[in-house]
C-alpha cells in the first residue's frame, strides 16, 4: 500500500513542472501504467482523490494508458505478451526471459489552464 | 495522513535514531503544496476554453527516488562499501540472520540500517553485535526509500571498504518498487511460509539477486518443498541465486558469508 507515496510523487512532480508558469489549474494528467509495474490502480486512485483537494490538481482528470507486458524468451528469442511475471514462453515453455515492456510508471503529460 | 490507507492521523514523517536515542532526527512529511484558491469556475473541465496547454513531461513517477538511489549507489561505489538491502515478510528471520552473520565479519567494519514502523528493538539487538547501527522508524510508512537511506548514511558516516546491511520494513509488497542504491537485494523467505511465495509476490523476487531460504532446521516439521519453491522463484527471476540456511543453527551460513564477500 505504497500508493500514497506514489500519488504524492505525482503531485510533487506536476507542481514542480508548473512552478514557473502562471497557471490556474491542471485539468488533465496522463499517466502510463505498465501491466507489470506493480502499481495497484484503484489504490492509486484513492490516494490521488484524497491528496489533490486544495492543490492545483484539485479538478484534474486522470487518464491512464496501460502498457502491456512483453517478454523475450532467452531460449528461443520469441517475443510474447504476459500479464504475470511467472508466465513462460508459449513456444518452448522456457521460463528464462527478459521483460522488454510493461514496467513503466510515468507521467506522460498534463493539460493546464492559464490564468 | 496514514501512508497506507489515507486516514488522518496527524502529519508525520520518519525518524532516525541510534539504539540509545542519542541522536534523534525527525523529518517532515513530504512536500505536497496545499493552498486555498477560489473555486469560482471550476465546474468547467477545460473543454475547448482556449486556455488549455499540453505540457509533455515524460517523467517516471519514481524519478526522485531513483535519482537519489543512484547518488547513494555512487557514494557506496566510491567508498567501496558493499550495501545490501534485506527484504522479506515480517518474521522470516532477518534480524536474527544479521545477529548471526555480523560476528563472522569481525575483520571488516560493518554497519546496519534498521527499518521498522516503530521501536528501536531491532537496532538494540544489532547493537549487541558491535556493528554501528541506526534505526529508521517510518511511522505509518510501509517501506524504506532512498531519501531515508541517504539521511541515515550521512549520520552513520561509514568507513571505506566496509559492509552495510539495510534491514527493510517487513513487507513483501511495497519495498520492491524502491531502489535504495544497494549493491544487491536479498529476499529472505522462511520454510514456514509456503513454496508459492514467489508467485504471490513476484515483484520482490524479480528485483532481488539472492534468495535466502531460512529456518531449514524446521524442514522435517513443515510442508515446504524446497525444489518447488526454487522452481517458482526461477520462473519469476531466472537470475536468482539461492542459499539455504538456518540462522539459529548455523547451517549454510558459510555459503552466505562467501556470497556476500564475493
Amino acid at each position: 500500500m505504497h500508493e500514497f507515496s506514489l500519488a504524492t510523487n505525482i503531485i510533487e512532480i506536476i507542481q514542480e513542472s508548473v512552478k514557473e508558469k502562471n497557471i490556474n489549474q491542471v485539468t488533465k494528467v496522463v499517466l502510463e501504467i505498465g501491466e507489470l509495474s506493480g502499481v495497484e490502480e484503484s489504490a492509486l486512485d484513492t490516494a490521488l482523490e484524497s491528496l489533490i483537494p486544495g492543490t492545483v490538481l484539485a479538478n484534474a482528470v486522470f487518464e491512464k494508458t496501460h502498457t502491456p507486458g512483453k517478454a523475450k524468451c532467452y531460449t528461443c528469442n520469441t517475443e510474447y505478451q504476459l500479464s504475470d511475471l511467472f508466465e513462460i514462453c508459449p513456444k518452448c515453455q522456457g521460463y528464462e526471459k527478459e521483460i522488454i515492456s510493461g514496467k513503466e510508471f510515468n507521467i506522460l503529460s498534463i493539460e493546464i489552464e492559464s490564468v | 495522513m496514514c501512508d497506507t490507507c489515507g486516514c488522518s492521523e496527524g502529519e508525520q514523517g520518519y525518524s532516525i535514531a541510534y539504539p540509545d536515542r542519542s541522536v534523534e532526527k525527525v523529518t517532515e512529511t513530504q512536500n505536497v503544496e496545499f493552498h486555498t484558491h477560489s473555486h469560482g469556475h471550476d465546474n468547467e473541465h477545460g473543454h475547448g476554453h482556449g486556455h488549455g496547454e499540453v505540457v509533455e513531461l515524460a517523467t517516471p513517477v519514481l524519478n526522485k527516488n531513483n535519482l537519489l538511489a543512484e547518488r547513494n549507489r555512487g557514494y557506496f561505489e566510491a567508498k567501496n562499501i558493499k550495501a545490501f538491502n534485506l527484504v522479506s515478510s515480517p518474521g522470516s528471520g532477518k534480524t536474527t540472520l544479521l545477529e548471526k552473520l555480523i560476528p563472522r565479519f569481525n575483520q571488516i567494519k560493518t554497519y546496519v540500517i534498521e527499518g521498522d514502523q516503530q521501536t528501536l528493538n531491532d537496532a538494540q539487538r544489532i547493537d549487541k553485535t558491535g556493528a554501528k547501527v541506526i534505526q529508521i522508524n517510518t511511522g505509518n510508512g510501509c517501506h524504506l526509500d532512498a531519501d531515508m537511506i541517504n539521511q541515515a548514511v550521512k549520520e552513520l558516516n561509514p568507513a571505506n571498504e566496509s559492509l552495510l546491511f539495510i534491514e527493510n520494513v517487513g513487507n513483501l509488497v511495497c519495498p520492491a518498487l524502491f531502489d535504495l542504491g544497494e549493491k544487491s537485494r536479498l529476499v529472505i523467505t522462511s520454510v514456514t511460509e509456503g513454496a508459492d511465495k514467489p508467485l504471490k509476490y513476484p515483484n520482490m523476487f524479480e528485483t532481488s539477486q539472492l534468495c535466502i531460504i531460512n529456518k531449514i532446521d524446521l524442514l522435517p516439521y513443515v510442508d515446504f518443498d524446497v525444489e518447488v519453491f526454487k522452481s517458482n522463484a526461477l520462473k519469476i527471476n531466472h537470475h536468482l541465486d539461492f542459499v539455504e540456511v538456518s540462522a539459529t543453527k548455523g547451517d549454510g551460513m558459510d555459503k552466505l558469508e562467501q556470497w556476500i564477500l564475493a
